[in-house]
């Protein structure tokens, strides 16, 4: 019987195996950042250095003196703050009406959005192009946002998450008078909250690191985005490696940050009985 | 539906508040298909008439009927890429879904108590640029002086070829396990938090243990999330695109080619715009078929309510 | 002769500035060029002002791309029919997709024309199809042998060595003790492809378009190939970093590499300034060839473009003046393709990172002898199938013969369906 086992024992497993997950994970991350401090032949020695032998911030200055990483940095995230927030309130909303109606086309609707996940980008993507092209939103910040801003993933995701929300709930308030988008935003949405901050952090992360999209909608410099500049970086015969790694840190911070912010919110979960209070 | 009768029954008030329920849901969801049908079915039509034809993207189109499709069947280098694909799928059903399912268990179980360090630690590999992260791996990978077998080295085991036809692959899975466990930790985070706690309450008045609490409330619990974790790996696994290409260019001898790879050396490298076409359909055709199969199976059209 | 270049150019620049000032009521004309690194970025923020001096109505605008999207998004262009810039850099890699079809780039035979004598035209090669040009390269990307001096002193070797024979026979010494004499590529078809041209074929095509992957003279380069790699002579490495790193080490001492290739080992291996040298390329057989060629990118004129004569004088001004061609070496290693510019001093001059040996000598030595080779719309899918069956045959999987063989009955299959 596992009773034989005690929790310490448990406990002792549990965080053995989560920290041996968790360093096999890290490992390459701190080995990234060990090289942002580095010379390009010390990265390349064949006996690698986990810790610097010369560390310097040269390739973070570089950075900033060369690559305008600010200016792209901004651009970045202007387009994911506009995305996330317009994702959010769509998918929310369009989740809430799959979750919680019933109405007529409901399930073959619903087919058509789940479809519209497995329409593959190559498949369609040159039409796309064509068509972003003729359309002139081809250099703007519109053309890079307009056509995943209600993306059926969010949509999916969300309707997932309705599906917890108490219909009894719901009802009563449509008792009291409540108008359906009032009980969407004040009942359901606030409900579902750890899945919009999980939501949240993967449409920011999605437009953040976006690439290939804004690279063929974007032509001018100054709206181009980290990861095409990022890019650029990789050059046909040489790679700034130090620099590449340390423009990779620096772009994770905003995702990290936001994560960070919106962890409670994962734990928050959903509970009946906070919403009774 | 007799609208009179509501309103001799609860009012106009209530009939409109029936009514709005009728008419908003179709307004809630509208926005996603005006998208939808501008963005994706106007292109995908597009390709589909694409397909029919060959044509280098400039010149005239030569009309080919089937003729792509068929090409395709007997098509030494797709199948292989199809073979490929399937296994990186089936290696992330079996690796990367259940190693996230068993680390959020254990995230979300009363054991751990530093839950943000991992959570975080989890997601850091996909916050990371691919094109940073596959430099490092290149160098954990090297065949010949890569970290892994300077270690194996210095263990008196010879260097394996972790990129070479045989191993590749793997190779590839280890760097997806990396990227993308983490997510799906979060996903099944979820799915375990949105579970509400008077379930495992009334369950523990029944007398249920924790394997019992396990089989009978977390299990039916976690399956909507359970179902777009599985959804969404499955179409993520068939669009597999960047890894194999930047760690082993398709690679070598095809070994590490992924359709979406194939297909974006058939549409753009070598201007075979109708035969990429052909390609993007049934890639699109497998992918749908198999999250129907999965729906199905999961009962996801089942009405709500 | 240098200066009666000078005098040609000057007299060029006065011709098109009296063009310019006659053209003075002109519409305001946007060059726009697309690009995919600094390297050429730069050159063309170096010599912009000076263009805008010789003709004020032209402005430049440089779009840099990265390298792995710019192509996309000119065939997307293309399909649109729409977006294409005036002017764009198309790496050699990546023309043949756009050699299909109804190519969207202007064919330049008449404007090079009058360069014939100067411009090392088999370069023009990589970019030509039925007889049409379509893009002239920056670069004249000549390969040589590049080697650690002391490495093979060491050992007594002398360099330069005549032929690859030799050259085999004098590695020995050098196996012996561990150190492999060249690094080749296993699993790509690029040292391949260099050591075939020098070899005298013409590459993967015949002039009439005709698949030559499996003649017997591109069968028996590759069964050499594989005798350099089985008996050591010759190391694979896997991936270029590792490369690096053993050449630092001193268990590689010597590459095939273009002009281009300098600047790598400058950039990447810094530390072996003075131990580096250049020499030409073994001969094949005493008196043969001893270059080949590797890489270019070129200008090309889009179909698109609203003004391709506008275009035309820019790209002739970048290319054959000659302060802007040392101007481009200087910031990115390239060679111009111009017999005229390749005495200039500045390419003369002692290379400290050579031990102060004239590399421009050898350049300039080596550059008739660059060597032609037919290309057309199917290279691209040559080179993959090529590159298996490098591979196939390294790894002992197939023969060169049979590797080859079916690389070519593949090709002819998949030019046969279009």
């Amino acid at each position: 019987m596992d009773s034989t086992l005690t929790v310490r024992a448990q406990r002792t497993i549990a965080y053995g195996f989560l920290f041996f997950i968790l360093i096999s994970m890290a490992t390459p991350f701190v080995w990234m950042i060990s090289n942002t401090f580095k010379e390009q032949y010390e990265i390349f020695q064949l006996r690698p250095t986990l810790i610097p032998e010369e560390p310097h911030l040269r390739n973070y200055v570089r950075l900033f003196a060369e690559f305008d990483f600010q200016k792209h940095f901004l651009n970045s995230a202007f387009i994911a703050v506009v995305h996330t927030a317009s994702h959010l309130f769509l998918a929310s909303l369009a989740g809430f009406a799959f979750a919680k109606y019933s109405f007529p086309l409901k399930d073959f609707l619903f087919l058509v959005l789940l479809g519209s996940m497995m329409v593959p980008l190559y498949t369609i993507f040159i039409p796309l192009f064509v068509l972003v092209i003729r359309l002139g939103l081809v250099d703007s910040y519109a053309g890079v946002i307009l056509p995943g801003v209600a993306g059926a993933f969010g949509i999916f995701f969300m309707k997932q998450s309705m599906e917890a929300v108490p219909g009894e709930l719901l009802d009563s308030a449509r008792i009291d008078g409540a108008s359906e988008f009032r009980i969407y935003w004040q009942i359901a949405l606030p409900l579902v909250r750890p899945a919009l901050a999980v939501l949240a952090v993967l449409a920011f992360m999605t437009s953040w690191n976006d690439f290939v999209w804004p690279l063929v909608v974007l032509r001018s410099r100054e709206l181009q985005t980290l990861p095409v500049v990022m890019a650029g970086m990789q050059g046909m015969y040489r790679m700034e490696h130090g620099v590449v790694m340390a423009a990779s840190l620096l772009s994770t911070l905003p995702i990290l940050l936001l994560f960070l912010a919106l962890q409670k919110q994962f734990l928050a979960g959903l509970t009946v009985g906070a919403v009774k209070s | 539906m007799s609208s009179a009768s509501i309103v001799e029954d609860r009012g106009l008030r209530a009939w409109w508040s029936r009514s709005q329920r009728k008419v908003l849901p179709y307004v809630f969801i509208s926005p996603f298909y005006i998208l939808f049908i501008v963005f994706s079915v106007g292109p995908l039509i597009y390709a589909l008439y694409l397909s029919l034809h060959r044509w280098p993207g400039s010149g005239p189109m030569r009309h080919v009927g089937l003729g792509n499709y068929t090409y395709l069947a007997g098509d030494p280098v797709f199948l292989k890429s199809l073979w490929n694909t399937v296994y990186y799928a089936i290696g992330a059903f079996l690796f990367i879904l259940p190693l996230a399912l068993l680390l959020a268990l254990l995230i979300n179980s009363t054991l751990i108590r530093i839950k943000s360090l991992f959570r975080i630690g989890f997601f850091l590999p996909i916050l990371t640029s691919t094109v940073a992260a596959t430099l490092i791996f290149l160098m954990i990978f090297n065949n010949q002086f890569g970290l892994i077998n300077q270690g194996l080295t210095l263990l008196g085991i010879p260097p394996v070829k972790w990129l070479d036809e045989e191993l590749v692959k793997i190779s590839v899975l280890a760097v997806a396990t990396w990227r993308y466990t983490g997510i799906n930790v979060l996903y099944f985070l979820t799915g375990l938090q949105s579970i509400p706690p008077d379930l495992y309450e009334a369950a523990q008045v029944d007398g249920a243990g924790a394997w019992a609490q396990f089989r009978y409330v977390t299990i039916p619990q976690l399956r909507p999330i359970a179902l777009f974790v599985g959804v969404v790996t499955m179409i993520g696994s068939f669009q597999f695109f960047a890894e194999p290409l930047i760690l082993a260019n398709g690679g070598p001898n095809d070994a590490s080619l992924t359709i979406a790879n194939y297909l974006y050396r058939m549409g753009f490298t070598n201007a075979k715009l109708g035969y990429g076409a052909s390609i993007g359909w049934v890639l699109a055709l497998i992918i749908f078929g198999l999250s129907f199969i999965q729906l199905y199976l999961f009962g996801a059209f089942r009405k709500e309510d | 002769m240098n200066t009666a270049r000078r005098i040609c150019i000057m007299l060029l620049l006065v011709s098109m500035l009296t063009v310019a000032g006659s053209a003075a009521a002109q519409d305001e004309v946007t060059l726009t060029i697309w690009t995919f690194g600094a390297f050429f970025t730069d050159l063309y923020k170096g010599i912009e002002a000076d263009y805008k001096e010789i003709a004020p109505h032209v402005t430049i605008e440089v779009e840099e791309i990265p390298y792995v999207q710019l192509y996309d998004n000119l065939q997307g262009a293309f399909v649109a029919g729409v977006g294409a810039p005036d002017i764009v850099d198309v790496e050699q890699g990546v023309i043949s997709r756009f050699l299909k079809g109804e190519p969207g780039l202007v064919p330049l035979n008449d404007m090079i024309a009058p360069y014939e004598d100067d411009y090392i035209m088999a370069k023009t090669a990589l970019y030509a199809h039925q007889g049409a040009i379509y893009g002239i390269d920056h670069c004249l990307c000549p390969v040589v042998l590049y080697y650690q001096h002391d490495i093979f002193a060491d050992v007594g070797i002398e360099m330069p060595i005549a032929t690859w024979d030799e050259f085999i026979e004098a590695s020995a010494a050098l196996t012996e003790q561990g150190i492999a004499a060249l690094v080749l590529d296993d699993r790509s078809w690029g040292d391949y492809y260099m050591l075939l041209l020098q070899s005298g074929s013409p590459g993967f095509f015949d002039a009439e378009g005709n698949v030559i992957v499996d003649s017997p003279g591109n069968i028996a380069v590759l069964e050499w190939y594989l005798g350099l790699l089985e008996s050591g002579v010759a190391i694979s490495t896997g991936d270029f970093y590792a490369t690096m790193g053993l050449m630092a080490e001193g268990k590689i001492a010597a590459a095939i590499g273009a002009d281009w290739y300098a600047g790598t080992l400058k950039n990447e291996l810094a530390d072996g300034a003075g131990l580096w040298r250049a020499a030409p390329l073994p001969a094949f057989e005493e008196g043969g060839s001893r270059t080949s060629t590797h890489g270019g990118t070129a200008y090309s004129i889009t179909t698109q473009s609203e003004h391709p004569e506008e275009a035309w004088a820019f790209i002739e001004f970048a290319m054959f003046n000659e302060d802007n061609k040392i101007l481009e070496y200087h910031v990115n290693n390239l060679l111009p393709p111009v017999l005229s510019h390749l005495d200039n001093e500045a390419l003369l001059a002692p290379d400290p990172y050579f031990g102060d040996q004239k590399v421009g000598e050898l350049f300039l030595e080596l550059a008739p002898e660059v060597p032609f080779q037919e290309r057309g719309p199917w290279f691209n899918e040559a080179t993959v199938l090529v590159g298996n069956a490098v591979f196939e045959a390294t790894q002992g999987e197939k023969t060169a013969e049979q590797a080859l063989q079916d690389a070519a009955d593949e090709l002819r299959r998949q030019i046969d369906f279009g």
